[in-house]
């Protein structure tokens, strides 16, 4: 029975963490034998980021140039993705949009993941009446769907993808000053820290030095997992004109507008920008997964 | 559990008037730019006008008194009048209400019947080919943004069907199968992305519970695989994937937004969509506060149905 044989397979597949040093590629050769779909993952990524900073080499013409006498052309050996309602090359916009897509969600994830971990670290390091506060106030956030928070804020503060940052980043920051907090909670009762108090460190050294360092494998964890969710999240904005506004090409825009009444005669339109943004949110998730594998066995398989 | 439904409700409390403010402060900081957009339309803006009509909306009154007058009114039922279409928010309500809530729970339902299944099949054929399958089919539901798989869908509804999105939305009082044929489709949509959650929960719940030395006992007393996993571990199971439902109804409102829109479906997301166009603040605030406390409220029966299943969440 398949049933039985699963658990003594699972029992025994703990993965170590991958040690810093000179070892990396052997650090890395091992993560990917462990972790397959993983390893595919980060290649996705890989060539996705390297798609983005090498567009101009990598696309015949510039992602914004009409050519009204090519309109609407199918996938072709001369336009692989085939060409837009005023000509334009669908293949040289998904290229030049990866850049808008990884941009905005690294940097939101990045700024979301500091401004959450520091609350959390903070708020779960003092606890007593401001955590209270801290704690109902990011409730409050929380409760309000996150793409519609995104989406008021964005349209407090204006379009542009420049704009879709903040927006994107206050709804990633209250999940991570939760998880930071909760974690910060049960080391801020271990032994060392109690030693290190007992020498005459300070909070903020104790913080740094002590705390910090044993929360960070759930910090990388959610962000790499949020890096999907927030290249959605801008694609949404962008699809609902409150993000990367035209003619610069975002996927989500590409989705929008205008192009919408020419999907049913032009389907590529509808259906490579998706690729790509499902592509690269999938390589995300695998490379999230493999990752929460890697450092925290408890949550394997979630 | 008296006590515990009691203190889960206080608790809520101040959250809806930390949001309340948070919406509040969040759509005043900037100056009232509905007026002029609003006065933009009619052609001509005399300063006079808008002091007028500041005036006649109470924005020319500080903010503390605004919050206080608005706070006032929503505690008697009045959401307001939209400032754009000067239409009574809770009117508008009225009409987009029942859409939102006929598409969610079509969602849900979708999403159960998708998502239950494979994530149980998945676990019990643990490593095999069918599991691999169910498991991309979920991780794409998680990738796939659920606007691309709705563009997707009526796209190629229209090549091999001829069938697009009617335009004018019948009711389910109106003509039952005319409506139902409007919503089955973006119901679908949202139901995937639903069901690659519930997919990838009821899975790895089950292969937890699966572990367990009852689970065992019940496999050496002969019992068969599959009335195991069905009467033993996935009453067990289920827990987790109540709860996780009710998180993802604030994904769910979200993801209404879009495809509302997409669907030209008249609910409370396409109507947020349109305040958050026209910056029409009074709706939108009042949307914001109608979708929180659906949260809230579905995190709150969430909660206490996990009490009442759970008792020793109620003593804790």
């Amino acid at each position: 029975m398949a049933l039985s044989s699963a658990v003594t397979v699972d029992a025994s597949g703990v993965a170590l963490p991958a040690r810093p040093g000179g070892q990396w590629h052997s650090a890395a050769l091992r993560f990917a034998r462990r972790n397959p779909l993983g390893a595919v993952g980060a290649l996705i990524v890989l060539l996705m980021v390297v798609a983005a900073i090498f567009a101009p080499l990598l696309t015949p013409t510039g992602p914004t140039l009409p050519a009204p006498l090519e309109r609407l052309r199918g996938p072709s050996g001369a336009h692989w993705f085939g060409t837009d309602d005023i000509g334009r090359d669908v293949y040289t916009r998904v290229v030049y949009g990866a850049r808008i897509s990884l941009e905005v969600g690294i940097t939101t994830v990045v700024l979301g993941t500091l401004i959450g971990a520091a609350i959390g670290l903070v708020s779960g390091y003092f606890s007593g009446t401001a955590d209270l506060i801290v704690q109902r106030l990011l409730d409050s956030v929380q409760s309000i769907p996150g793409l519609l928070l995104a989406l008021v804020v964005a349209a407090v503060i204006g379009k542009g993808t420049i704009n879709t940052i903040f927006p994107i980043a206050l709804v990633i920051m209250p999940v991570n000053a939760r998880v930071v907090r909760s974690a910060v909670l049960t080391v801020r009762e271990s032994v060392f820290v109690e030693g290190a108090r007992v020498i005459g460190a300070g909070n903020g050294r104790i913080m740094l030095r002590h705390v910090l360092p044993n929360v960070t494998a759930p910090i990388l964890i959610l962000a790499s997992i949020w890096i999907g969710n927030a290249i959605i999240i801008e694609a949404s904005l962008s699809f609902l004109g409150l993000g990367t506004t035209p003619p610069t090409p975002s996927w989500g825009n590409m989705l929008a507008g205008q192009g919408r009444a020419y999907m049913e005669q032009a389907p590529w339109l509808a259906l490579f920008p998706g690729l790509a943004i499902t592509l690269t949110v999938l390589a995300f998730n695998l490379l999230g997964d493999a990752l929460r594998d890697t450092w925290d066995p408890r949550l394997r398989g979630r | 559990m008296q006590t515990y439904i009691l203190r889960r409700l206080i608790y809520a409390v101040p959250v809806v008037l930390l949001t309340s403010l948070l919406v509040f402060g969040l759509l005043h900081l900037v100056p009232g730019d509905v007026i002029v957009a609003k006065l933009a339309d009619q052609g001509t803006v005399k300063p006079s006008d808008i002091v007028q009509m500041k005036h006649q909306y109470g924005l020319d009154k500080s903010l503390p008194e605004q919050y206080g007058i608005w706070v006032g009114r929503i505690l008697r039922g009045d959401l307001g009048h939209s400032i754009y279409t000067g239409r009574s928010i809770n009117a508008s309500l009225r009409d987009a209400f029942p859409v939102t809530i006929e598409l969610t729970v079509l969602a849900m339902l979708f999403g159960v019947a998708i998502g239950v299944p494979i994530g149980v099949i998945s676990a019990a054929f643990r490593g095999s080919g069918i599991d691999y399958a169910g498991r991309v089919f979920a991780i794409l539901g998680l990738s796939a943004p659920n606007f691309w798989v709705a563009s997707m869908a009526i796209t190629y509804m229209a090549i091999w069907f001829g069938w697009i999105p009617p335009l004018t939305y019948r009711s389910f009082t109106q003509d039952p199968l005319a409506n139902l044929e409007q919503l089955v489709l973006p119901a679908l949509v949202i139901g995937y992305g639903l069901g690659a959650v519930i997919m990838r929960m009821t899975r790895s719940t089950l292969l937890e519970v699966l572990r367990e030395d009852y689970v065992r006992t019940a496999r050496a007393k002969g019992i068969g695989p599959a009335a195991v996993i069905i009467r033993h571990a996935f009453k067990n199971a289920s827990l987790p994937v109540v709860t996780i439902m009710g998180g993802q109804l604030a994904v769910l409102l979200g993801g209404a937004i879009i495809i509302e829109t997409i669907f030209a479906l008249p609910g409370l997301g396409r109507l947020a969509l349109e305040g958050l166009t026209f910056r029409d603040y009074p709706l939108v605030q009042a949307l914001v506060m109608v979708f929180t406390i659906i949260v809230i409220g579905t995190n709150l029966l969430v909660d206490l149905s996990y009490a009442w299943l759970d008792p020793r969440i109620r003593f804790a």
